[in-house]
């Protein structure tokens, strides 16, 4: 019996204590990395900037107030790149925490292909990362920009994509799961440096869209992006602002959406119907209409789901003719419905999908008019 | 005294050695009597001896100890009418102390007659008073205690707001009174014991007969017989003859100073055992959940004592296992943190020259030590501790930056939350073993958690005092029934079966081949 403990004890110390996993790691050794971006240089190498929090200083930090450097290192390659900026740091760079990666435009038109790779490899990397792609400047001068709204000025590009009515967290996940899935083209959303307010901070630009090779093709505007995004039912909200003939501009911002795609093959041909819903709340009435009644309700529901419905045909259409990609999602739909003539068609959907034709129904249904009924100023 | 100093081996010479007295027995000639019990009491100055002459024949000698006896009594029934009417009328010669017994002489209600000399000195230690005659080999024992007693006070060991505000006493007579006083049954029984060679500590056992199960009170019976020891002076010597497995953390007896408590442990079927001298009685055998049961669950509404329950879980994990997720969070998993906290961590540990895990051990300690030295300490001089521990711990340590602030609320916050389980034993156990789950923590992490929670829970799985699963009534076989752990059902749904241990439910599975031996 006792022999037998002791046994059991020491043969456990030595699994314990031999098997030489120590990943114990004091705080005060790790640097925090919060954000992560990547350039590409003109002689074809890689720079890495990350932006790395200051804990520690001279005295206590003000209230509220985080400090943060932003350090680069220049490599042949990605994990090169990422050495080297750990070169230059004494402490271990922690990545668990990391929030945000942005890449350059540059570097995504060059190709993302030899960025994934460490992304999906690298256990320390969190999937719930925003992936975003820089319009028209570099990763590293967002790194660098200071955020007025945020402690921390990266996580402010993850929240600016909230705001938008998009899961920001998911980018990288998702982005990864459309290159994994056949005929999809991938997207990320795309940041811009912000001019205004002295030149701090960045915006939502809209949408960055991709080929299979991973290559930056093209961007699309924020109004297409939220329209992209409720025909992938991605998004949790949509903000619309809808001019009525003869009377005036109304905003609606709806929520519950919901989407149905709906392939068809007709004469050897792809039709795909898009059936888009949601439920709306008048949040801004410039009109005389009164929308307290049903009939008014009726005619701006009906005004809305006619405007809505040419604008997801022109972004379909502008994705079919200039892009030749689908973002959209469309690829799975015709998988789940024609698993087997898929087989023959997953090598060429491009092609099907920009000479498919498509119809698009919405239905938008309006709940809430808000506190008041007739718009106060114009009422007669 | 609890050791012999001196180990027994160099016996002071200037003592005398005891001379046993089992079968002396009393001798006609009074002053060879007085000559063997003065011998016996060795001349000690709290013996007291008092001759009444009267005229010249009985004499008559009082033998007691100054301060165990109700003097007061003894003068106004004894020695009063000895002294001043004489013997008592009508009866002309008295001859012998049983005739004075049988006449009503002597106005005490708890009177006997003794030959030895072994029973006259026991029964004196007890407080009570023998009376020797001249030409007689009897004796007449009175029993007069009228010793000094604290009086019924609150429970200080388990204060409650709503319930009865007595509390027992170091008198065991007043204790068995106030069981009584609350369990009037005729199956309530007393079984007396007497243990300690040197103190003959008077232990009572207690059970109601027809509830409680007979294995265990027979378990318990022969364990109180294993207790040989010099002195018991407190309960907490016989526990430990009580317990099966003696090494193990967890109490394996519940010790209360509530009657109410102790009552409830009777009703439920369970055997206490009472000690004289001490205040606490042990309930037997305690099970894990009675560490959650405060008195007060019962004396207030049902949903308020789920409430209360609830949280006292929480705490209870909190207490255990709270340092030790914080060091392996912040030194394994920093991502499982929220980014916000985790940069409120780090900042408050940058100036920290420990590592997390030594930074725990240190204000874990620190918080034990004044703990100990407040409770230790006169109540005047105890709130001083408190004062220092403040300044110096929880503010210069963490402005020296010695100590991070955020381990100050750790180690603060368990202590708080060790303080909220009701049964302070349990709460031993609790302190005891956060330090090796700590220590596993900063070795291995999360892991380090997870396996030493898994031995604890193993440990407990095995623990059988007297054959009671420790962890009874978990896991239930039925599900959806009321057992009394998480929630505590209404009286209502519970007429007739008041707490969930009526005997017939108790598992009794002894310990097979008797494997732990107390």
């Amino acid at each position: 019996m006792k022999s037998r403990v002791t046994l059991v004890l020491s043969t456990l110390m030595c699994v314990l204590m031999l098997s030489g996993c120590w990943d114990r790691k004091e705080l005060n050794d790790l640097g925090i990395e919060m954000g992560f971006g990547l350039d590409i240089l003109e002689d074809g190498k890689y720079k890495a900037s990350g932006q790395l929090l200051v804990l520690s200083g001279q005295g206590p930090p003000s209230q509220g107030e985080t400090r943060f450097f932003v350090e680069t290192g220049i490599g042949k390659n990605i994990l090169d790149a990422i050495s080297r900026i750990q070169a230059k740091m004494s402490r271990k760079v922690f990545l668990g925490q990391r929030k945000v990666i942005v890449v350059g435009e540059e570097l995504a038109r060059h190709g993302l292909l030899p960025v994934l790779d460490e992304y999906s490899r690298n256990p320390d990397v969190r999937l719930r990362t925003t992936l975003a792609v820089v319009k028209g400047d570099t990763a590293e001068n967002v790194l660098k920009r200071s955020y007025p709204l945020e402690r921390l000025p990266s996580t402010g590009i993850l929240k600016e994509q909230r705001q938008l009515g998009f899961n920001g967290e998911l980018a990288l996940f998702r982005f990864l799961e459309s290159v994994n899935s056949e005929g999809s083209s991938p997207t990320l959303p795309a940041i811009s440096l912000s001019r205004s307010n002295g030149g701090s901070g960045f915006q939502s630009a809209g949408m960055a869209v991709f080929n299979h090779q991973l290559q930056l093709t093209g961007f699309l505007n924020t109004d297409e992006e939220q329209m992209v995004n409720w025909i992938r039912n991605q998004a949790r909200f949509v903000t619309l602002s809808v001019n009525i003939p003869h009377e005036g501009m109304v905003t609606v911002t709806a929520n519950h959406l919901k989407n149905k795609i709906v392939p068809q093959f007709i004469n050897n041909k792809m039709h795909l119907t898009v059936i888009l819903k949601g439920d709306g709340t008048i949040h801004e009435n410039d009109t005389n209409l009164n929308v307290g009644r049903d009939a008014e309700i009726h005619f701006i529901q009906h005004v809305f789901d006619k405007h809505e419905q040419d604008f997801a045909l022109h972004t379909i259409s502008k994705m079919q003719k200039d892009f030749d990609a689908d973002i959209f999602g469309f690829n799975e739909s015709v998988h789940r419905k024609y698993p087997r003539q898929w087989r023959q068609m997953k090598e060429n959907w491009d092609a099907t999908f920009s000479k498919a034709t498509t119809t698009v129904q919405v239905n938008l249904s309006i709940r809430g008019s808000g506190l008041t009924t007739k718009s106060l100023v114009r009422s007669e | 005294m609890r050791v012999n100093f001196f180990g027994g081996i160099h016996p002071d010479k200037g003592s005398q050695t005891p001379v046993a007295y089992h079968d002396t027995k009393l001798d006609k000639d009074l002053s060879r009597n007085l000559q063997v019990l003065r011998q016996a009491f060795g001349n000690s100055t709290d013996v007291v001896f008092r001759c009444i002459p009267d005229g010249q024949h009985p004499r008559i000698v009082m033998l007691y100890i100054d301060g165990l006896v109700d003097t007061k009594t003894l003068d106004k029934v004894v020695l009063e009418p000895l002294i001043y009417q004489g013997l008592p009328q009508g009866i002309k010669h008295v001859k012998n102390a049983g005739q004075m017994i049988d006449e009503g002489l002597i106005a005490v209600s708890d009177t006997r007659r003794a030959t030895h000399i072994s029973v006259i000195l026991d029964q004196v230690l007890n407080a009570s008073v023998a009376l020797l005659f001249q030409g007689q080999d009897e004796a007449l024992i009175a029993n007069l205690p009228g010793f000094e007693q604290r009086a019924l006070e609150e429970s200080k060991w388990e204060p409650s707001l709503r319930g009865p505000r007595d509390g027992f006493t170091e008198s065991i007579r007043v204790n068995t009174s106030l069981i009584r006083r609350k369990l009037k049954s005729p199956n309530l029984v007393f079984e007396a014991y007497t243990l300690g060679d040197l103190t003959k500590t008077r232990v009572e056992l207690c059970y109601v007969a027809g509830v409680v199960k007979t294995l265990i009170l027979d378990e318990v019976r022969r364990r109180i017989k294993q207790v040989h020891l010099k002195g018991v002076l407190e309960s907490g010597y016989i526990e430990e003859f009580l317990e099966g497995v003696p090494w193990s953390p967890f109490p394996q007896t519940q010790s209360t100073d509530r009657p109410d408590v102790t009552v409830a442990g009777l009703i439920e079927g369970r055997v206490v055992v009472l000690t004289d001298g001490s205040p606490f009685t042990l309930v037997v055998p305690m099970t894990f959940w009675t560490a959650l049961q405060a008195a007060e669950d019962y004396y207030t509404r049902f949903l308020n004592a789920f409430l209360l329950r609830v949280v006292r879980i929480v705490l209870f994990a909190v207490s255990l296992t709270l340092p030790s997720f914080y060091v392996a969070i912040t030194t394994f998993h920093p991502q499982l943190l929220p980014t916000n906290l985790l940069i409120s961590i780090a900042m408050a540990r940058e100036e920290v020259p420990f590592p997390a895990s030594i930074e725990a051990f240190l204000m874990e300690f620190a918080f034990e030590a004044l703990r100990e030295a407040g409770l230790r300490l006169p109540t005047t001089i105890g709130f001083m501790v408190g004062i220092i521990g403040v300044l110096v711990i929880g503010q210069a340590a963490v402005e020296a930056g010695i100590i991070s602030a955020t381990m100050v609320i750790v180690v603060a916050a368990t202590g708080v939350a060790s303080f909220a389980i009701p049964r302070y034993n349990m709460g031993y156990a609790f302190r005891l073993l956060r330090f090796p789950i700590l220590l596993m923590a900063s070795m291995f992490g999360l892991i380090g958690i997870g396996v030493s929670l898994l031995m604890i829970l193993i440990h407990l799985v095995n623990l059988k005092p007297f054959g009671i699963p420790y962890l009874y009534p978990l896991p239930q076989r039925k599900l959806g029934g009321q057992n009394d752990v998480f929630f505590r059902p209404p009286w209502r749904s519970t007429a007739s079966t008041p707490h969930q241990h009526t005997s017939k439910h108790f598992m009794i599975r002894r310990n097979p081949g008797g494997k732990h031996k107390s």
